[in-house]
């Protein structure tokens, strides 16, 4: 038994030809949808609604189309599709358990009766479900198709998505992200075993790219503010150069201990000095900063690259990638210059 | 736009489209999620037969243990593979055949085992269906009585006040940025490309005194650039 709606027993009753009703308009709504050729629907305000699992939501709200949206909620949620076909399917059960019941059969027969036939199915598919492997491709893509029914794009995915899942080392939903981009020729769609990311390299004079790349990940690249333990006057244009000086000095240091390391790229947590960059790009180095912790998670994961400080960067923290480009495009700091 | 090509793990893919426009791609997305996930569960648990067929076949197969049974219960279960095949005649019909005749067909094909092989689903997919349409449909017949029914308001989600305009250029990552904040936070706003329509540039530069954008308009403060600090001081007033 799925662990759906217990929490619903609580909730008021409703009366079996009230849903009856909704049953029969809910099937109605939903029918021209479902299976391989199921058609797009308008809604009231004249969108086109491309799902079947959005019908609901375009329809009048009563207790049972409130449950009904929950369960098609958590169908979407989790198998992402079949959800069309789920509300017709529970739609025209109960409206053959309501002729049941009003022919005089008992509510509890009805039920015993419907989880029995529920338990064969489950064992009869269980049963005639074949296998397929990696290199039965036409199944594959017969699986997608059905998957893409209703879109009007299905030649132009089926490929990307069928290769894409054959590119997985492990078959994990999670290990496929989509990057769509609004503008470009959609004949440069493409597959990439990595990422693309929305990020722009610390200074422009850093290299566009860089082959066999090696990957750092840092925390910040930062001067700390001392500790003002004793009083300092700064009342000299010398006494201000020690301090601007004593920056430097360190952010030379943090500069060379990365270039030792052999890495050269870098991506910072947080904010990376502007001084420092400068530095990073005279040794032909790429870094980006103020990256995401979920990014962060995924580069490291993808790249073996493992995150850590200053002061404890060696040989294992680096992560490796065939390439690391920056797609330049005018932007950087917040604001894009229009072209 | 970082791209990092052929990681050492080998363990992650992007799929990168291109070209579709901002209403399309979630749309593009959603069937793409779709297609990964169909193909995915058919590799690690298996496939069944489309179209309505699997239906038909756990349809004839529910009739025949009826048969064993001695109960009124078994009325019921005659219903529920009724339910099962009324799906796969609305499926069929959708493919443009007569349902009655197709459900039929695919009845006789079960029974000489002889199908072709044509369309396949995943059987998590198929499964899932089943399943929760029975947990669905026992759920209600428990909860069915007599009494009234009142029917939910939507729950409405507060917009942020009538003037946020937010000028973007086309392929503009931080104007991408803005907008997706803006719609985490309820904040309806109207969207203005400056790319194409020179006559909303000059409007841009005239209330931000410079070129790039994002600029955002929140009830007439003016911020360049994606700021959330500032966005966010401009919501609260």
């Amino acid at each position: 038994m799925l662990p759906l709606l217990k929490h619903d027993m609580q909730r008021k009753k409703m009366p079996l030809d009230i849903i009856k009703n909704d049953a029969e308009d809910v099937a109605r709504a939903v029918e021209n949808t479902i299976g391989p050729d199921g058609m797009y629907k308008m809604s009231r305000d004249g969108d086109i609604i491309p799902f079947g699992s959005e019908i609901l939501n375009s329809m009048e709200k009563t207790p049972f189309m409130d449950l009904l949206a929950r369960a098609a909620a958590s169908q979407e949620k989790e198998m992402k599709d079949g959800t069309a076909t789920f509300i017709y399917l529970a739609a025209m059960l109960l409206k053959r358990a309501f002729n049941l019941v009003s022919s005089g059969l008992h509510p509890t027969m009805v039920e015993e009766g419907y989880r029995r036939a529920a338990k064969i199915a489950i064992d009869e598919l269980e049963k005639i479900k074949k296998e397929v492997s990696r290199k039965e491709i036409d199944k594959i893509e017969a699986v997608i198709r059905d998957a893409l029914a209703g879109c009007s794009h299905t030649d132009f995915l089926l490929p990307l998505i069928r290769n894409a899942v054959l590119f997985l080392k492990e078959l994990d939903d999670e290990n496929v992200k989509i990057f769509a981009e609004e503008e470009g020729d959609e004949n440069e769609s493409e597959i990439i075993v990595g990422h693309m990311l929305d990020y722009e390299r610390k200074d422009k004079d850093m290299p566009e790219s860089v082959d066999n790349a090696r990957i750092l990940i840092l925390d910040e690249i930062k001067v700390k503010k001392p500790k003002v333990d004793a009083k300092i006057f700064i009342d000299s244009e010398e006494a201000y150069r020690k301090f601007a000086d004593m920056d430097l000095k360190r952010l030379r240091e943090i500069v060379d201990r990365i270039v030792k390391s052999g890495a050269n790229v870098v991506f910072t947590k947080g904010e990376m000095d502007e001084r420092a960059a400068k530095m990073l790009a005279k040794h032909g180095i790429m870094a980006f900063e103020k990256v995401g912790e979920e990014d962060i998670k995924l580069i490291a994961r993808s790249t073996g690259a493992k995150p850590t400080t200053i002061d404890a960067i060696d040989k294992d923290c680096i992560g490796e990638s065939g390439s690391v480009v920056d797609e330049d495009s005018g932007c950087v700091g917040g604001v894009c210059h229009v072209r | 736009m970082l791209r990092i090509e052929n990681v050492k793990n080998g363990n992650v893919v992007t799929i990168h489209i291109r070209g579709f426009g901002e209403r399309s791609n979630e749309i593009m997305e959603k069937y793409i999620r779709k297609g990964v996930k169909a193909a995915i569960d058919t590799l690690k648990e298996g496939a069944v037969y489309g179209g309505g067929i699997a239906k038909v076949a756990v349809a004839e197969k529910i009739r025949k243990e009826a048969l064993h049974g001695n109960g009124k219960y078994v009325l019921a279960m005659e219903e529920f593979a009724k339910a099962l095949e009324d799906a796969a005649k609305v499926i069929s019909r959708n493919m443009g055949m007569d349902g009655e005749m197709a459900v039929s067909e695919m009845r006789k094909k079960i029974r000489s085992g002889e199908i072709d092989e044509g369309l396949l689903r995943s059987y998590p997919l198929e499964k899932s269906e089943i399943e929760r349409a029975a947990e669905t449909a026992i759920m209600m017949l428990r909860i069915s009585d007599v009494l009234s029914a009142k029917p939910l308001v939507k729950r409405r989600v507060s917009g942020g006040g009538g003037g946020v305009i937010i000028y973007t250029s086309t392929g503009c990552p931080y104007c991408r940025k803005a907008k997706a904040y803006l719609r985490s936070k309820g904040v309806a706003f109207k969207e203005i490309n400056v790319s194409q329509n020179p006559a909303a540039l000059q409007e841009m530069i005239r209330k931000s005194g410079q070129t790039g954008t994002p600029v955002i308009d929140i009830n007439g403060r003016i911020i360049v650039g994606f700021d959330v600090a500032r966005i966010d001081a401009a919501l609260k007033k």
